[in-house]
């Protein structure tokens, strides 16, 4: 298989680098809020939002919205379903750079 | 192009997480400085209150360590860190856990082995710790990218250096883990009244 057909196949939704690096950030960790994954990644709140919410639909993200005291929180996680998706990305990524 | 050496350094954002404001480096250091305290007290001015203090030191560790990782700290970064930089819960594989335990059991073997032998000169010991102490802050420093790691393995090792030979073996290791307490106490201390001028931030 050619290097680009195979560079094809990663997972588009993961690839995107905002998205990757929110899944880079929630893999590392059992779960996560919105404010650290803001901080980490340097992106917008919008930004951010959005894709939490596309990764939410892929099943690869649960969110729980929540309070504590008067202060609104929001706990992200990745799934076993986008845990199982990123370890996949990550060996795919790995075999393309010849394992290094 | 994203690389897979970039996404490794992702990994270590949560443990690093963990240290950013600071307040398990104070917890360990009063541990620490509690421990070589009554460690030094009891070489310096041996009495039977020293020797039971001495006695039941490891059993006090364990309680304080307990209460302090399970209700004292939990409590004070949901209101102090939380709310300014975020929270996140790292992640430990268990074969990561078992593989540290497995670390740990052979360096103490190790250590065993080398006290129970012919050829032990009780004298190194406490020089043998710092070295220990200064290999392990040194692997936490490189590993979470925590440069202040650094600093508190220089002082394990200027310590462990500076140490009189003719010192008891208790009075040794007693100084040693104070000052290395002490060390990271200070270290912990400045990184919190760093994190407490960050303002609380609101979600949108």
């Amino acid at each position: 298989m050619s290097l680009a057909r195979e560079a094809a196949e990663l997972d588009r939704l993961i690839h995107e680098p905002a998205r990757l690096a929110v899944m880079a950030l929630l893999f590392s960790a059992e779960e996560a809020d919105f404010l650290y994954l803001l901080r980490e990644t340097g992106l917008t709140k919008g930004n951010l939002s959005s894709h939490l919410a596309r990764l939410e639909q892929a099943g690869y993200v649960g969110v729980q919205k929540g309070f504590v005291g008067k202060i609104a929180r929001t706990v992200c996680c990745l799934t076993p379903e986008g845990r199982l998706a990123f370890a996949a990305y990550r060996r795919h990524l790995k075999s393309l750079a010849g394992g290094q | 192009m994203t690389s897979a050496k970039t996404l490794g350094g992702a990994a270590q954002a949560a443990p690093r997480h963990w240290n950013v404001d600071g307040l398990p480096e104070i917890e360990g250091g009063v541990l620490l400085v509690l421990w070589g305290s009554i460690l030094a007290w009891h070489a310096l001015w041996p009495s039977r209150l020293s020797a039971m203090a001495a006695g039941i030191l490891p059993l006090l560790l364990v309680a304080l360590l307990l209460v302090a990782d399970q209700l004292l700290l939990p409590q004070l970064k949901a209101r102090v860190t939380y709310p300014r930089v975020g929270y996140a819960q790292p992640r430990v594989a268990p074969y990561r856990r078992a593989a540290a335990a497995g670390l740990g059991a052979v360096a103490a073997a190790g250590m065993a082995a080398w006290i129970a032998s012919e050829g032990f000169d009780g004298r190194h010991l406490p020089r043998a710790l710092a070295g220990m102490t200064a290999v392990f802050l040194a692997f936490c420093a490189t590993r979470f990218r925590l440069p202040r790691f650094f600093a508190y393995a220089a002082v394990a090792v200027v310590c462990g250096l500076a140490l009189p030979r003719e010192w008891p073996v208790d009075l040794g290791v007693g100084v040693l883990q104070a000052v290395v307490g002490a060390a990271a106490v200070a270290g912990g201390v400045r990184t919190l009244r760093r994190l407490l001028r960050t303002p609380i931030a609101e979600e949108p």
